[in-house]
């Protein structure tokens, strides 16, 4: 009897994840084939929507979906430490810490919920762009900021005296462009494939956070695999995020050249002493998460920078 | 098989004289009992995700401003300032109809309510004057149109949910066409009114037409706050329903005080009402178009269509022949959901702009509009009229002319549509 | 007595709530624009409302005849036939009433395992989610009130809305417009 993995997404199949599930569903077929394993993918919340995917995975209507580490924090408040304004230094310490130990016992922290982890997918590191120009923290103050669902994000706009909105990702680009918001903080592609860069003047590359997925099953259909055929996916699957968080990078260093170039937008680099004063003003929201996130957790995600 | 099954029974079920929406639902339902292994839950989950839909919630604001305009006498004095500016045309009080559903239908969202509201105050005035009942009729049940192609339309914020498009976008694209079509009656009238002769007003003194503007102003002036709002970035379009639906009780109550507080309950409800049968439709619909989606008919009719290797301009054809036929029976709402999905992704790949296909397809329901056998704005003015519905349909058809005239040019020249959102916005994003 | 004060609260909660999402929204623009701040769950609420407005109202929509349908072919059936063709649809909408009732008690009983709280209110989203089953379960009762009145004679069929009357009444107008189709024939065409 076949089997359907069906893998659902909310953005376009250009994007790395996109592509990321489609070559998913290409060494699928050629390795284990079409009669065995049937995955069939659904771009752009074809299916269902970003507020729904994970709920529809806990009903075991979809078998795998990826969706954004913000949006697990009401399942376990351990992934909020991925929010965390200056936690990692780069892209390569963000990979450390999903390689470790530490990192990898966050993928099977919500088995009981119905959720297994078998992945990490970069998107990147996220900037912040702006009307105007963000050098200091201060400067943010008094500004609106678009935000995703998130009570990190939500607290890290606080700890700037800046407002944060929440709106709907359809709705940003025209509230960008009129001004109804100020600014938003996204990945160099995002910011590009959005068109932000249009509507922003300035874009501060802080780096501050990273904006990641994770490659989530439904726990009971993972689990009743049989055992042989679970190792030959899971096999791809490392395959291929391997070769998504490439792309994603790649698309990031791409993204950002074309953003430079366009002359539309002034990209601001930050001295290592404005760094600080910015990972200084968004430093409180650390110790509002500890409890939450667990004070071994944040240390073990601070060790992956060290270890450069 | 399934695909046969689905439309078979959603045809029976309507046939039958159950609810649309009902029919929608139970369809989709028992497609996939059938012939799929998805859960119940799975598709109360998927009618809930409606609701969290943002642009969703601008229908029950947009309704709820325009009862309070009706209501609140917003509209009979938009008319009156009509009158005062072109009345003395040829043909002048017909001329100031459509001019007055322009301007109210700048403020609803609705088709059939800018009818209700012009034509129950202007088509006795003409009648009185001169005119045939019918050509009064006609004038208005068309014009009434333009309440879901002139910005706010419910029929947009339809589209730009199912398709994930800019709603503000495609409020900018339907001005100028809405504009054309308004004149394009009006020229068409002043034609007829010469070769008829038929009545004109006197020439209204300045001091009128000064007094008439004065006392609209409060209706204009939303017109401003609506379009000004979004483009200003006072807010996004969904919150200027919002916006539009709290001035509008507070022009009716407090500034033209044509309504009391006590009329307020009956307002809400009323509006409540409709907005939980459209949307209950809408809702149902989506089931509808997730069994389409799982079933992979979007994809396999877009696969048929782009290996047959239609032109753009073919496709355009395609597209309105199915739209009109559609248009003939079903409700705008759920025409937009069920055949949005599957139109949308090939016009993309023929590289038709998203926004141009939306007011593509808002003319064509239009049209639907004032084609029986279901069409609400020939029930609603057979409503306010007192002619039977047969009546109505030949009034109409002369003038239905002038909307395929018309639905032809906005196919067939983009600019049209896309030269306001371009130059407020910029060029398209493209994802 | 019972029934009109049920009646009274319907229609009341419905108003309630229209009114209420208006508000929450537009203060959400004044709060931006003039103060700029803003209520963090405002979007979140107002969603909520219109679910609950909506899945609430279903059943009322049956109880007024809001919901439009095509009834051409089966008004002009004669009398007995208009009469079963009326229960055939009716059952048939209790059946998918029944069938959305139990699915969404499904839904909402994993939501409950789940035991997850709502994106910005701090309540568990089941709580939110939950008229979802009462919703539909209410529409399946108004169905089987419509029903039994078919059954006892009180009413000749499936009765869906007279929409164009609808849309009068909610501009205010109470011209009537009943039986628009039918009267075609009765009126003479001048
Ligand atoms: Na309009
Ligand atoms: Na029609």
């Amino acid at each position: 009897k076949t089997i359907t993995i069906k893998f659902s997404h909310v953005v376009a199949d250009g994007t790395p994840k996109g592509q990321g599930a489609l070559m998913f569903q290409k060494l699928v077929k050629e390795r284990i084939g079409d009669d065995k394993v049937k995955v069939e993918v659904y771009p752009n919340s074809q299916l269902f929507g970003d507020a729904k995917e994970m709920e529809a995975l806990a009903l075991g209507d979809v078998q795998l979906i990826a969706p954004s580490l913000s949006k697990f924090d009401k399942y376990t408040k351990q992934v909020q430490v991925f929010d965390l304004p200056f936690l990692f230094d780069d892209i390569n310490a963000v990979d450390r810490f999903q390689a470790s130990p530490e990192g990898k016992k966050l993928l099977t922290s919500m088995e009981k919920k119905g959720f297994i982890g078998l992945g990490y997918w970069h998107n990147g590191m996220k900037q912040i762009s702006a009307n105007n120009p963000l050098r200091k923290p201060e400067d943010a103050a008094g500004k609106k900021f678009r935000i995703q669902a998130s009570d990190v994000l939500l607290e890290q706009f606080k700890a700037l005296n800046a407002n944060p909105q929440k709106m709907a990702f359809a709705e940003v680009y025209q509230a960008l462009q009129t001004g109804a918001i100020d600014g938003q903080e996204n990945t160099w592609s995002n910011i590009y494939s959005q068109k932000f860069f249009e509507v922003q003047k300035y874009i501060t590359e802080s780096n501050h956070g990273a904006i990641d997925y994770m490659v989530v099953a439904n726990t009971d259909f993972w689990t009743e695999l049989p055992k042989d055929l679970r190792a030959q996916l899971e096999t791809i699957l490392s395959e291929v995020t391997v070769q998504v968080n490439k792309m994603a990078e790649e698309l990031n260093q791409r993204d950002r050249q074309r953003i430079a170039e366009s002359g539309n937008t002034e990209i601001i680099k930050l001295t290592k002493e404005e760094v600080d004063a910015w990972r200084k003003a968004m430093s409180p929201v650390w110790a509002t998460f500890e409890k939450d996130i667990g004070a071994d957790l944040i240390k073990a995600a601070s060790a992956a920078n060290t270890s450069k | 098989m399934t695909t046969v099954f689905l439309f078979i029974s959603l045809f029976a079920f309507m046939l039958l004289g159950m609810p649309i929406a009902i029919s929608l639902g139970l369809s989709s339902l028992l497609t996939i009992l059938l012939f799929a292994n998805d859960s119940m839950a799975s598709l109360s989950l998927k009618f809930f995700q409606t609701f969290e839909q943002y642009t969703l919630l601008a229908i029950p604001f947009f309704i709820l401003a325009g009862s309070f305009m009706t209501t609140g006498g917003v509209a009979r004095r938009m008319i009156n300032f009509a009158i005062a500016a072109v009345g003395h045309l040829h043909g002048g009080l017909a001329i100031a109809s459509v001019l007055a559903c322009m301007l109210f239908a700048a403020v609803s969202g609705s088709s059939p309510a800018t009818v209700v509201a012009v034509g129950s105050i202007v088509i006795t005035g003409m009648v009185r004057t001169g005119y045939t009942k019918e050509f009064a009729a006609g004038v208005i049940c068309n014009a009434g149109t333009l309440g879901i192609l002139i910005p706010p339309s419910i029929v947009m914020v339809v589209y730009a949910a199912a398709t994930e498009s800019s709603i503000g976008r495609l409020f900018m694209a339907g001005v100028i066409p809405g504009l054309l079509l308004g004149f394009m009656l009006m020229g068409a009238i002043y034609i007829v009114a010469r070769y008829k002769k038929l009545p004109r007003q006197p020439r209204a003194s300045m001091a009128e037409l000064a007094r008439t503007g004065k006392e609209a102003i409060w209706g204009l002036l939303l017109i401003v706050i609506i379009l000004g709002g979004i483009y200003g970035g006072v807010f996004t379009p969904t919150e200027a329903a919002a916006v539009a639906a709290i001035y509008g009780f507070v022009a009716a109550l407090f500034i033209y005080r044509d309504m009391g507080f006590k009329d307020v309950p009956k307002v809400l409800v009323d509006s409540g009402r409709v907005t939980i049968m459209l949307l209950f439709i809408i809702a149902n619909a989506f089931l509808f178009a997730h069994v389409l989606t799982t079933e992979q008919i979007p994809q396999n009719i877009a696969r048929s269509i782009s290996e047959a290797g239609l032109e753009p301009w073919q496709f355009l054809i395609v597209v309105n022949i199915i739209l009109l036929i559609a248009g003939n029976f079903m409700e705008p709402s759920a025409i937009i959901l069920i055949l949005a999905p599957i139109l949308f992704p090939i016009a993309t790949q023929l590289g038709i702009d998203p926004i141009h296909l939306g007011i593509i397809m808002v003319v064509n329901m239009e049209i639907g509009m004032v084609t029986p056998p279901v069409g609400l704005n020939l029930f609603v003015t057979s409503g306010i009229t007192g002619m039977s519905i047969m009546q109505v349909v030949w009034a109409a058809l002369p003038w239905l002319g002038i909307l395929f005239v018309f639905l032809i040019i906005v196919t067939y020249i983009p600019w049209i549509s896309l030269a306001l959102p371009d130059l407020l916005f910029g060029q398209a994003v493209v994802q | 007595m019972v029934t009109r004060v049920i009646n009274h609260l319907e229609e009341g909660f419905i108003a309630f709530l229209l009114a209420a999402m208006t508000i929450l929204t537009f203060v959400q623009v004044v709060l931006r624009y003039v103060f700029n701040s803003g209520i963090i769950w405002g979007v979140e609420a107002t969603s909520y409302m219109f679910a609950w407005m909506v899945l609430f109202g279903m059943s009322y929509g049956v109880r007024v005849h809001a919901h439009i349908g095509i009834d051409l072919l089966v008004k002009n059936l004669p009398g007995a036939t208009r009469r079963v063709a009326g229960l055939i649809a009716i059952g048939l909408c209790v059946l998918y009433a029944g069938i959305m009732a139990w699915g969404s008690y499904a839904y909402i009983s994993r939501l409950i395992r789940l035991g997850i709280e709502a994106e910005d209110i701090p309540i568990e989203r089941w709580m939110l989610t939950v008229i979802l089953p009462i919703g539909f379960a209410l529409l399946g009762l108004r169905l089987l009130q419509e029903a039994y009145a078919i059954v006892s004679g009180r009413r000749s069929g499936f009765e869906l809305a007279d929409e164009a009357a609808d849309v009068l009444k909610e501009q205010g107008l109470n011209v009537s417009s009943t039986d628009l189709g039918a009267t075609d024939l009765d009126r003479k065409s001048r």
